[in-house]
């Protein structure tokens, strides 16, 4: 199963609700919603898919877990066209 | 016998910059020019220039520059050499009010960008009693038209170009540069004013209008700072669609990377540090996107916006 975490090249700057991250090797910068920021947090460790999934439910108790997965997943692609994550590879 | 060298000290907190020359009127114009902004007194100084009156290389009788130029006149036809410290750059301008513009204009430039007090922001700065909108947005965009609006509604116009933001009480104060309006501003602003403007003690001509200080125009008092209520996007390229007139809350983490492009050290400095450093005052200065619209009703959105309710 494939873990992501935060890429080291990445800073980020907390802005009211939001996170700012930076990456410094392709000097792109990437604004994420109040929910992304929580979930960005989070890769601070090595996280799967799942992990996500589930740390989404038990933030927004009112989202069915299809939802939820497809919107980890749509983070997690985000993120890593803008080569701000890595992957473990188990 | 070499004339001595007169010294005029000007600024704005934290910086100060310095002139020297051995020219009394330029001297002389320099004290009424950069009379409005005082050195700061514990300021270092963050830019020097040596400007000499050098020896007309142009045929006698070339009117080569058709303008108000009074101290050249006043001194007779001269070329100047302007040269700063200690990069040794050097640039040469036609008449004294030239070489200090050319000087006004290089000391914004050397607003220092690793300060971790302040950051200098392309932009206008207007100020409605104590509280301050900062207008940014790309050439054209029509931010001089917006702050001559809100000048003509009652707003103190500090500068039309540059400003310099506290970053830890979001004070702002005026880049130490005349306004400069081009002729088109003179339908805005009516005939009444621009007589007035082209009388003004510091006011000079440019090749696309004049340069004057907005103080000697109205004669109204000015704050030294104003803190900053409200920061106005125009033409922002990720901005929602509004209608005519209408304004849109940015968010903050958004308004921090629409303030980049407009850091006067934006190529120096790094995006990163950049982001780190506007993203206090990103978070406690509300932005705002507003459209293109009748210039009554944009003045009344930006007092509407510094009062915090748009």
């Amino acid at each position: 199963m494939k873990r992501f975490r935060s890429c080291s090249d990445v800073d980020a700057s907390q802005v009211g609700d939001r996170l700012v991250l930076y990456h410094r090797r392709t000097r792109k910068a990437l604004v994420l919603n109040p929910s992304g920021s929580e979930l960005w947090t989070r890769l601070e460790r090595a996280r799967s898919a799942d992990d996500l999934m589930g740390a989404l439910v038990e933030r927004y108790p009112s989202l069915d877990r299809e939802t939820a997965r497809r919107d980890a997943e749509a983070f997690l692609a985000e993120l890593g066209a803008h080569e701000m994550l890595a992957v473990d590879e188990a | 016998m070499r004339a001595p060298i007169e010294t005029v000290r000007w600024g704005q907190a934290p910086f100060a910059f310095r002139l020297e020359t051995p020219d009394p009127t330029l001297a002389a114009r320099a004290r009424e020019v950069f009379a409005t902004w005082p050195a700061p007194p514990s300021a270092s100084c963050a830019a020097a220039f040596r400007v000499d009156r050098i020896a007309h290389e142009e045929p006698r009788g070339c009117d080569a520059v058709a303008r108000d130029d009074r101290a050249s006149s006043a001194s007779g036809a001269a070329r100047w050499r302007i040269v700063a410290e200690p990069s040794g750059e050097r640039w040469d301008r036609e008449s004294a009010d030239d070489a200090l513009r050319c000087v006004e204009y290089s000391a914004v430039q050397a607003f220092v960008p690793d300060t971790s007090a302040a950051i200098a922001i392309h932009g206008a700065l207007v100020d409605f009693g104590g509280r301050g909108a900062l207008v940014v947005g790309p050439q054209l965009a029509g931010k001089s038209s917006l702050a001559c609006a809100a000048w003509l509604d009652g707003a103190a116009l500090l500068s039309d170009d540059v400003a310099l933001v506290d970053l830890a009480s979001a004070e702002a104060r005026p880049g130490p540069r005349r306004v400069a309006l081009r002729h088109a501003s003179r339908e805005l602003l009516g005939d009444g004013v621009w007589r007035r403007i082209l009388a003004a003690r510091s006011s000079v001509a440019t090749d696309e209008g004049w340069c004057f200080h907005p103080s000697e125009v109205d004669g109204r008092p000015r704050r030294a700072k104003t803190t900053l209520a409200a920061v106005i996007f125009l033409a922002r390229s990720a901005r929602p669609a509004l209608a005519p007139g209408a304004v849109a809350r940015i968010a903050p983490a958004h308004a921090v990377l629409a303030w980049l492009p407009y850091l006067v050290a934006a190529g120096r400095l790094d995006p990163g540090d950049a982001i780190r450093r506007v993203a206090p005052l990103a978070a406690r200065v509300a932005a705002w996107d507003l459209e293109r619209g009748p210039l009554p009703l944009m003045v009344a959105r930006v007092r509407k916006a510094i009062a915090g309710n748009a």
